[in-house]
């Protein structure tokens, strides 16, 4: 009897032993599970952060929360620095995300930065950029910037090549002569007279266009491509409310009286391997960038007719410029901040290295 | 006689010798019953907790590994990178590799290496950020000191007197996408019982590296 009950004693004692371990086990696995899930949600923040980043370039990390599917939360905030790269500034975000599984328990923090920055690396200063060399065969008018060469030194082309001022029929002026409709009268440079306003022959002119004007080498130009806000086979669909990095494979081509983005809302206009033609008063505000890719031998040209003109910037990494060609354009400062400082400008990029989960 | 009658009708009171052996039989073979009983469930609870043992321990080595790993190429000085990046290499791109100790299993070795006090610099030596996991004599080891794959100097993760590490194979991938490269580890880990070969366990992960180079 005795040993019976010290059998069964022994038993249970194993029995409660086994549960206990058991037990122990599963609170190990309810652990692991709530530590998954809370780093899901706590992945889930970063990811929403910065999709509303990309959605809204001035949140200024205020925290928001949110609740999943299977009742896991996060909270996620963010503080941002201004970081300066030689004469550029970006905004780095630090974005805090605490998520939280549903019961509580498991807690998990991570941390990443993110850099936001204009999808235009360095504003042109001069209103006309081009590689390759202009023929001043056909005719340009181009307003000049003001402090392009240095406060209170006005640039208006900027070329690696040399522009035959003798021979070509361009004028450049200032904004007040412009604004005053004296552009030809009281230029700076036509026909004969070649001011300090076209920087030509320069040596220092960048070697590649495209990563001067956007940060991305031009073997690389894909890349650009991916990122623009809208892609097209022509300018058919643009107008003034167009605004963003808008991406044109081939000819462009706008008709009279069309006016493209806006002073508040202005584009970037990547004109690839095709020409641009502006027809009868067509305006543009922003900056077009007639583009040859790498592999391309063609020369395309920029054409505008019957006063159309651009109000901003215009820059090519081939030769323009015909015997009937035409350039008009005005150098407009108000239209390039916008696109260095517009939301529809501001690109986002994760910082390599910044992830951590401790 | 009357004597002889009286003891007669006062019969003996108990069980008989008979009687006795029965019941003694029956007691013994019920306490022996009860007895291979609570013996069979100790048995199979030995043997549930050495499986559990065995799950749990790798397991939780895997979940280790894959939490740590994760981490590779952090580097806390990331405003200095962003300002100049030509000029500010991180000591802690491109820190993992995967190859093995002399003699054990092709690619069960990896090293790695992040920075954990944020200061922007690999440290060496005692607190090394150098971190690593490999197999040796059918153990997982932790990395001490920025030893190498084939040094000497790690210390043991899993108990090698329960469990018996047979396999770990790390196989790194990786994928350029807008000339970003971003690194995918996968780990299989295969244990067994050190008193029982045919208990053995197996586990697959693969995740992201996540801060990548």
């Amino acid at each position: 009897m005795i040993s019976v009950i010290m059998l069964l004693l022994l038993a249970l004692m194993v029995t409660i032993y086994t549960g206990k371990i058991k037990l122990f086990e599963m609170r190990i696995a309810r652990n692991d599970v709530n530590h998954l899930a809370s780093f899901a949600a706590a992945e889930a923040g970063l990811m929403k952060a910065m999709g509303t980043l990309t959605e809204d370039p001035s949140w200024d990390g205020t925290a928001f929360n949110e609740t999943l599917d299977g009742s896991a939360t996060f909270t996620v905030s963010g503080t941002t620095e201004s970081v300066t790269r030689d004469t550029s500034e970006f905004t780095v975000m630090t974005m805090t995300s605490v998520g939280a599984s549903a019961d509580g328990l498991g807690q998990t923090t991570v941390v990443e930065q993110v850099m936001i920055f204009s999808v235009l690396a360095n504003p042109p200063d001069a209103p006309l950029i081009v590689k390759g060399g202009i023929n001043v065969g056909g005719n340009f008018e181009v307003v000049a910037n003001p402090n392009g060469g240095g406060t209170g030194v006005p640039l208006s082309i900027w070329t690696d090549q040399d522009v035959d001022m003798d021979n070509g029929s361009g004028t450049t002026c200032g904004q007040q002569e412009y604004s005053d409709g004296d552009c030809s009268s009281d230029p700076y440079s036509e026909k004969g007279f070649q001011d300090l306003d076209i920087l030509d022959n320069d040596a220092n002119f960048p070697s590649d266009m495209f990563e001067y004007m956007f940060n991305v080498p031009e073997s690389s130009w894909e890349s650009l491509r991916d990122d623009a806000d809208e892609q097209y086979e022509d300018c058919d669909s643009l107008d003034a409310n167009t605004t963003g990095l808008i991406w044109v494979e081939g000819a462009c081509g706008l008709n009279a009286g069309t006016v493209v983005g806006s002073t508040d809302d202005p584009v970037i206009l990547v004109v690839t391997d095709g020409d641009l033609t502006m027809n009868g008063g067509a305006t543009i505000y922003g900056l077009v960038f007639s583009f040859r890719k790498p592999d391309t031998l063609l020369d395309f040209e920029v054409d505008m007719n019957g006063g159309a003109s651009v109000f901003g910037a215009v820059a090519s990494n081939h030769s323009v410029g015909h015997a009937n060609g035409t350039f008009n354009v005005v150098y407009d400062s108000d239209v390039l901040s916008q696109l260095e400082q517009g939301d529809a400008f501001q690109r986002l990029a994760r910082i390599p290295g910044s992830w951590r989960d401790f | 006689m009357l004597n002889f009658i009286s003891k007669q009708t006062h019969r003996e009171q108990g069980a008989t010798l008979v009687e006795l052996m029965i019941s003694i039989s029956i007691g013994m073979v019920t306490v022996l019953g009860v007895a291979s009983l609570v013996g069979m469930g100790v048995g199979v609870n030995g043997k549930l907790m050495t499986n559990s043992r065995l799950s749990e321990e790798l397991k939780v080595v895997i979940s280790l590994m894959e939490r740590d790993i994760r981490r590779a190429g952090y580097n806390g000085a990331t405003i200095l990178r962003v300002e100049d990046p030509e000029n500010t290499v991180s000591a802690f791109s491109n820190s993992i590799a995967i190859s093995e100790y002399t003699g054990e299993a092709a690619n069960s070795c990896i090293i790695f290496a992040y920075d954990a006090n944020e200061d922007g610099t690999l440290n060496t030596g005692t607190d090394s950020e150098e971190y690593g996991y490999r197999l040796k004599d059918n153990a997982i080891e932790i990395r001490k000191n920025g030893a190498a794959c084939d040094e000497d100097g790690w210390e043991d993760l899993t108990d090698s007197e329960v469990v018996k590490v047979t396999g770990l194979t790390f196989t790194s991938q990786t994928s350029t996408n807008n000339s970003i490269t971003r690194t995918e580890i996968a780990i299989n880990l295969v244990g067994e019982l050190d008193s029982d070969a045919d208990r053995s366990r197996s586990y697959d992960v693969a995740f992201l590296v996540r801060s990548y180079d």
